[in-house]
């Protein structure tokens, strides 16, 4: 299969939002509350931030952090870092300060963005200056891009890892803008608004800023932590949005217990874990008119990997919806064990190549050898990146998503690998032999985390009573990972039930964490 | 079949006292899948998600027509003051629009 798009160059990010500046200057890029901020102002804000941020040492080859809640000031400060030449990298504020010291040593940034607050940390930080946006507009420092190619990092996507290291996917731009524009997805572009919805440190965070901004549309930020369905039916009422991601567990939600506030919107798109066949027959039902999109991919391959504009035959699928066609810019390959291309029909790992592969694991050469390598594909070197992800091409040519060979689960769209946990509990002083799983609602889809550790086996072993008592190691975990990690159950155990032949009956133990009262009676820290 | 409310607390269960307690509660108790939800017990003593918060922010805000913002379920977890919070902050939204 050729690549698709592959000769077409890829704007970079910064001078896509400059061009419609210059095209359209008074045309809305962001709309916080009442506040209208136009491409003119953003970019020329941009500019100013540039130039401050070039002072301090960024450029191309730099990562630059940013430590801040979401605003439009953010987003010409991430436009900022790119004129720069240099890439940005969201860290979630409310990440405990041990992962944020983690993720910045392993930066070794020349200077890091911090909004508030006091720092006391290794690195240079840059506060930007009070005035937000109409303050560096009225600076009006001007800065020429640094020249760059569109296969320069842009960004960094943070992701659970197998260790206790967390996964900071590096992306170029070509990766980000390969999506949007005249042959891209629809939705995005001029008279188009999407709500800023997803978690800061996401792949889809970019996709609701960029997707939009690249294009010529409008974001709209949600005030609010969290999007409600009152709140959809308020931003498409009096924002303009119309066109929606939501990961399947929201989009569920919201299809559950208020069907209706869908209503108003051009374009509906869905994803980040499996599709479930009967909410989707209920939006289709609902909404006829309104085009829903399933979405798949993971962030190796920025945002989107593959698309399927969804029919209610779809839901009928005994093994699920299917995930679809490549988008712009991406080739999926449905690899055997000899790493030879799969009949139609045949299951086997999905592979992924073209402009939307990141460059790189943040600080992990290996890892990234061997997720992704050059393979040989009809005599020539591809690289690809290897999804882990089992699918199948049907005889029209759609890929059918077939699950995971490994242990991974995605719990309210975050992608957690149950080892990072573990990896976690185990460093702390009263636990061994850690096992973190997922406990499954009644229609066994997973619904929340636990974890199981044994206890000393006699009064012999160093680690006392406090160590062990599942509170402190629940407090501890809050300490050592950010809120979506931390199991919801924790339990000390005597001993582990086996099967018959042996080894741990995982059953067994999801039974007596679900049926029986938690043992952890901490309350959480407030934002989970 | 619902989770038995004994299974995860040790205090008694207490009544709600008002309309929107009993519906809070109600709510509550129906998105964690338990029998029953006191007016002092809290959103963490059934290990409540952050999703399950959203989605009884959802039903509160259909079924009562009160605001509800996830965050006031975390740290206003209890569900007596969960209920006091909607009342109060849809008291200032009164004052605001008018």
């Amino acid at each position: 299969m050729p690549m698709s798009n592959s000769g077409r160059v890829r704007p970079l990010i910064h001078a896509a939002v400059a061009g419609h500046a210059n095209r359209d200057p008074d045309a809305i890029a962001l709309r916080f509350g009442d506040r209208l901020i136009s491409y003119d102002a953003l970019d020329a804000a941009a500019s100013t931030c540039a130039a401050d941020l070039s002072e301090r040492g960024a450029g191309p080859g730099c990562i630059v952090p940013l430590i801040m809640g979401r605003s439009p000031e953010m987003v010409a400060l991430q436009l900022g870092v790119l004129k720069t030449g240099a890439a940005y990298a969201n860290l979630d504020p409310d990440w405990p300060a041990e992962r944020q010291r983690t993720i910045l040593d392993l930066i070794a940034p020349a200077v890091v963005i911090a909004a508030s607050g006091n720092w006391t940390g290794r690195f240079e930080r840059y506060q930007p200056p009070d005035g937000g946006i109409a303050g560096a507009v009225r600076r009006g420092r001007p800065f020429e891009p640094a020249p760059m190619l569109p296969s320069a990092p842009a960004t960094v996507f943070f992701t659970s890892g197998t260790t206790g290291v967390p996964k900071g996917v590096v992306s170029p731009h070509q990766a980000v803008t390969r999506l949007f524009g005249p042959d891209g997805l629809a939705g995005f572009g001029p008279g188009h608004a999407t709500p800023l919805v997803a978690a800061l440190p996401w792949d889809m965070y970019a996709f609701e800023t960029w997707g939009q901004l690249t294009a010529g549309g409008t974001v709209v930020f949600i005030t609010a932590d969290y999007l409600l369905p009152s709140t959809l039916r308020e931003v498409v009422s009096t924002r303009g949005v119309d066109t929606l991601w939501l990961t399947t567990s929201l989009f569920n939600l919201f299809v559950d217990e208020d069907p209706d506030c869908f209503s108003g919107l051009a374009q509906v798109l869905a994803g980040g874990e499996t599709l479930s066949p009967d909410h989707v027959r209920s939006f289709l039902s609902r909404h006829p008119g309104i085009p829903l999109w399933n979405g798949y991919g993971p962030a190796e391959s920025c945002m989107l990997t593959t698309t399927r504009r969804l029919t209610i035959e779809d839901c009928d699928v005994p093994t699920g919806v299917p995930v679809g066609i490549p988008v712009p810019g991406t080739d999926v390959i449905v690899l055997d064990a000899r790493d030879q291309r799969c009949e139609s029909g045949a299951e086997g790992e999905i592979c992924i190549a073209g402009q939307g592969l990141a460059t790189s694991y943040l600080g992990q050469p290996e890892l990234t050898k061997e997720k992704f390598p050059l393979i040989e594909l009809d005599g020539s070197p591809v690289r690809v990146y290897r999804t882990g992800d089992i699918g199948l091409w049907d005889q029209s040519g759609v890929l059918h998503f077939r699950g995971r060979r490994d242990r991974q689960v995605k719990i309210s769209g975050h992608r957690i690998e149950l080892a990072e946990i573990e990896s976690a509990a185990d460093s702390l002083p009263g636990t061994r032999n850690c096992i973190a799983f997922p406990v499954n609602a009644p229609d066994g889809r997973p619904s929340y985390l636990a974890l199981v550790y044994l206890l000393p086996r006699s009064d012999r072993d160093p680690a006392g009573a406090e160590d062990t008592d599942p509170l402190n190691v629940h407090a501890q975990l809050r300490d050592l990972l950010p809120q979506y990690l931390v199991p919801q159950i924790v339990r000390g155990l005597a001993q582990y039930p086996v099967t018959a032949n042996g080894k741990v009956d995982r059953a067994a133990l999801h039974e007596i964490v679900r049926r029986r009262r938690p043992a952890s009676r901490a309350r959480p820290a407030a934002r989970p | 079949m619902s989770e038995s409310r004994e299974q995860f607390v040790d205090h008694a269960f207490e009544e709600p006292h008002d309309e929107v307690e009993q519906s809070v509660a109600r709510i509550i108790a129906e998105v964690l899948d338990m029998d029953r939800v006191g007016r002092m017990d809290s959103f963490y003593d059934f290990s409540g998600t952050s999703l399950e918060a959203i989605r009884i922010c959802a039903r509160v805000e259909s079924e009562l027509g009160y605001q509800a913002q996830p965050t006031w379920l975390f740290t206003s977890d209890v569900v007596a003051d969960f209920a006091s919070k909607l009342q109060s902050e849809h008291a200032l939204a009164a004052n605001a629009n008018e």
